[in-house]
């Protein structure tokens, strides 16, 4: 147990991140989920329930002791095409090919004919953006931007008869957060901008952490229906372990270079104290179930209002600190998902959703441009003869809106965001004790 | 002349077109400095072409927008960073060329320009003065500006036959343009941050005067250009927007003896008081040092010499703002009378980068502060490129606001990255390099201020004149 946290924890120190949930959300829990649109708070009957309904965790007490692994890879691809005053009509660039793989594990094991316990590794949130480009316009805002959050999470659910069950159980928050960008300074010489310096901002993640807790309950109405809801809290990153690393950039100066180099910490690496609201979110769903088909949808929303600013705080340099404008507005998201089984060991699933963006159009930037996503999904499951190891792989493609800023960057940084999207496709595999 | 302009603007209080969209075929600047693209001390054609009526007329597609460009060095030659250890600023060492018809390459063109903007001119000048380029041609330099600007001093009334005084303001009605923007009267009162001196009708216009001058200007424009879009500026709204009044500091460190506070004619320099940019040679020669031998700074212009003062003490700050407030109630009086003529609130922008929360371009954040703001050139007291961009920019922005213009935005990155035509760069390194400590040649300050300020006394008697001789007509 010890192994598999420490572990677990090595392993989010690996994985890059990325931005393909709603804000930067990342719903990307499970195979299984993810072929089903991610459809799921009313079925919960795998281990990924730690993420979807605690209370689904109830229903399996009969499966034993699970473990389930796997790996969701995201390809995202955004372009970007300017208008004027800044960055300029016709200046044309694209997001840095990446990709990333946020990871999931789980372990449940029955306590009781009625309690189960979990432990769970998942990654809720992920914003990863990378303009890699010289004479990328947006530099001064962000090149590149990881922020990663990890969920240490222990639940119990507890089948309070047959048909109603809850669960909950709290989350210990990690966050990781690394941000460059370049350092504007208008040169007295040319009486122009030129870049000066770049900044990189890091956090270690430990340092950075917050605990947040959750809940959900699941009730099996009989006919095959059943109701699903689930709430996960908000929680506040305060990130007293990060620090920033500047490096020189020279401007052909030697003079106005040393002016710079006397007026920013090249030679140290100051601290900086950063703090993050993360939304909470609640869902419901309805599902029915025969022997051989499953259908599911769910409402939810997420209370991204929280999420303000973006505060960069250097306490002992506060001429460098800086705040962004975020104003994020709460959002909602509908998800509808189908399994049939097509045979007692192969499952083929089918999904569709649409997550609403809560970033306003101001702050759409380089560090993140954001827009409402359809997407859709497909998946198959497989399990074995006698029920103890099986594996689900999932496929979806998302589409995401053209969005302009509408001349109203609060960075400054306006044009339209275009033909973004991604590919997402998995593997997660289990096995029962 | 005044009883034709006075007639225009009766014709124009019975003129009341409908407004359509602004029709930028034909387009007029009028104005000062700030208009002709005056920067670093010098008209000079890098900062003519980069001026916001050339943006402007520019992105409204102006079929044809003429200016009295002047190669480099420019008229007078451009200040530059002369090196940033010590921090001096001084006029370039480039050579005008030979032949003046290279340096003032658009001399000869048989049409007025488009940009009548003349540095140096007030209202009254908008009014009333005349420039010929023979003069100039002939090294006669009494009225340069004026001269190689508007270059006839009269042309025949196209209805009369009569011969008239070709003013700027003449100039523009003539050519019957559809667009008019007038950013005028800054001369009518900064003259006196430049000499630090608040003298009501010596070195500011009186608010009498100058209420009839700029009505007569506003009136003869609507009255005469009646289909026409008419765009007026208000004045500078603060001295403290201006870096040639706030860069230095009152206080110095002298070595061995450490900070002292510097010492005018009247005595200490306080904390709310200004020293112009001009004070920095006179400093660095040992003016103004609480110290045995030390001259104290000069405090006020000599009326008998001509030489400016150097400090601008917190009650001639508020002279002058409250003379500047005056003229910008005028201006926006004279804009309500007519239905074509339209108030531009360039000052809003003004004091949102006097205070830090102007918007940002991608991150580039701008400020008023000298040499490292971005907004201003090196005399301290004119925008330089960028600063003509955020002027087009904004004056973009209101047009398409508020009279439904739909002109395409100025492309800021190119403004803000462009860089200057200087090269430069003494390779002296640098570790304590601070604006405050910048030291304009006296050279530098002189010929700003030569420009400027060409003759108080002549100015104060003809305008006093002006005043009372329109009074009579009255």
């Amino acid at each position: 147990m010890k192994r598999q946290l420490v572990f677990a924890a090595a392993v989010s120190l690996l994985v890059p991140s990325l931005s393909w949930g709603a804000g930067f959300a990342l719903f990307e829990a499970g195979n299984k989920a993810l072929g089903m649109g991610g459809a799921f708070t009313a079925v919960a009957d795998d281990p990924s329930a730690f993420f979807w309904n605690p209370a689904g965790m109830a229903f399996q007490i009969d499966e034993g002791t699970q473990v389930m692994a796997g790996v969701i890879f995201i390809t995202p691809y955004q372009d970007f095409t300017g208008s004027a005053p800044y960055p300029g009509e016709g200046y044309t660039t694209s997001l840095e090919e990446q990709i990333f793989y946020p990871p999931h594990f789980y372990w449940v094991r029955p306590v009781s004919d009625r309690v189960n316990v979990s432990l769970g590794f998942i990654t809720p949130f992920g914003l990863g953006t990378w303009w890699d480009d010289d004479d990328f316009r947006g530099r001064f805002i962000s090149k590149r931007a990881d922020l990663m959050v990890f969920d240490l999470g222990g639940q119990v659910a507890w089948q309070v008869c047959e048909n109603f069950a809850i669960g909950g159980g709290i989350d210990y928050m990690i966050a990781t957060i690394e941000l460059e960008r370049n350092v504007p300074f208008v040169n007295p010489y040319t009486q122009s901008i030129v870049d000066v310096a770049e900044a990189e901002l890091k956090s270690d993640g430990f340092g950075n952490n917050a605990w947040a807790w959750n809940a959900g309950f699941m009730l099996k109405l009989g006919g095959g229906f059943s109701i699903g809801g689930v709430y996960r809290s908000d929680f506040t990153i305060k990130g007293t372990s990060a620090e920033a690393e500047f490096t020189q950039i020279p401007t052909g100066y030697p003079d106005f270079d040393a002016t710079i180099a006397a007026t920013i910490p090249f030679d140290e690496k100051p601290d900086i104290y950063t703090e993050l609201d993360f939304p909470d979110y609640w869902q419901v769903g309805l599902a029915w179930s025969n022997e051989k088909l499953t259908l599911s949808g769910q409402y939810g929303e997420m209370g991204w209002s929280v999420f303000q600013e973006l505060n960069i705080e250097f306490p002992d340099y506060p001429f460098l600190s800086s705040t962004v404008r975020e104003e994020y507005q709460d959002s909602e998201q509908y998800r509808f998902g189908a399994e049939w089984r097509a045979s007692r060991s192969w499952a083929l699933r089918l999904g569709y959703g649409f997550d609403e963006t809560p970033q306003p159009v101001e702050s759409m930037s380089p560090l993140l441009s954001d827009g409402d996503r359809d997407f859709y999904s497909a998946g198959l499951g497989f399990i074995s003869k006698h029920n103890t190891w099986g594996f689900d792989v999932g496929y979806e493609y998302l589409d995401m809106e053209d969005r302009s800023t509408e001349g109203r960057s609060f960075d400054g940084f306006d044009g339209l965001f275009h033909d973004g999207g991604a590919h997402l496709f998995g593997a997660s595999f289990f096995w029962k004790f | 002349m005044k009883r034709l302009i006075l007639t225009s603007c009766m014709a124009a209080l019975l003129a009341a077109p409908a407004m359509a969209q602004v029709d930028l075929s034909r387009y007029v600047a009028l104005g000062d400095s700030l208009t002709a693209g005056f920067a670093s001390g010098s008209l000079m054609d890098y900062y003519q072409l980069r001026s916001y009526p050339a943006l402007l007329a520019e992105r409204g597609g102006t079929p044809v927008f003429e200016m009295p460009l002047i190669a480099p060095p420019g008229l007078a030659p451009a200040l530059e960073l002369k090196s940033l250890s010590p921090l001096v600023i001084g006029p370039t060492d480039v050579l005008p060329p030979a032949d003046p018809l290279d340096y003032f390459y658009n001399v000869t063109l048989e049409a007025p320009y488009q940009n009548m903007a003349v540095p140096g001119s007030d209202a009254y000048d908008l009014l009333f003065t005349t420039g010929n380029i023979f003069n100039l041609l002939t090294g006669n330099t009494d009225n340069v500006m004026h001269d190689l600007i508007l270059r006839t001093p009269e042309v025949q009334d196209p209805t009369t036959g009569e011969p008239i005084d070709f003013t700027a303001l003449v100039a523009a009605i003539s050519q019957q343009p559809t667009l008019v923007t007038v950013w005028i009267g800054n001369n009518d009162a900064l003259g006196a941050v430049l000499a630090a001196t608040a003298i009501e009708g010596v070195t500011m216009t009186p608010v009498d005067a100058f209420a009839l001058y700029y009505n007569q200007v506003v009136g003869a424009l609507a009255g005469s250009l009646p289909n026409a879009d008419i765009v007026v500026f208000p004045v500078f709204g603060d001295v403290a927007w201006v870096p040639f009044a706030t860069t230095l500091p009152n206080m110095v460190e002298v070595p061995g003896v450490g900070v002292v506070q510097l010492q005018g004619e009247n005595g200490p320099i306080e904390a709310g008081d200004y020293l112009t940019l001009g004070a920095s040679a006179l400093i660095a020669q040992g003016y103004g040092l609480p110290l045995p031998g030390s001259p104290p700074l000069p405090e006020d212009l000599s009326l008998a010499t001509g030489e400016p003062g150097v400090i601008l003490r917190a009650e001639e700050v508020d002279v002058i703002n409250g003379q500047l407030e005056a003229f910008n109630q005028i201006i926006a009086g004279a804009a309500a009378m007519y239905p074509n003529v339209h108030f531009f609130d360039m000052n809003s922008p003004f004091a949102q980068l006097a205070t830090g929360t102007f918007r940002t371009f991608g991150g580039i954040d701008l400020s008023l502060d000298y040499l490292v703001g971005g907004v201003y050139s090196y005399d301290g007291i004119h925008p330089q490129n960028i600063g003509q961009g955020i002027v087009a920019y904004e004056l973009i922005e209101f047009l398409n606001r508020e009279l439904g213009a739909g002109l395409p935005q100025v492309d800021m990155h190119e403004i803000l990255t462009e860089g200057g035509w200087q090269a430069g760069g003494s390779g002296l390194v640098c570790v304590t390099c601070d604006p405050k400590q910048a030291v304009l040649t006296d050279q530098a300050f002189k010929q700003v201020y030569e420009l400027f300020l060409p003759d108080l006394a002549r100015r104060w008697r003809q305008q006093a004149a002006e005043v009372a001789q329109s009074s009579s007509l009255d």
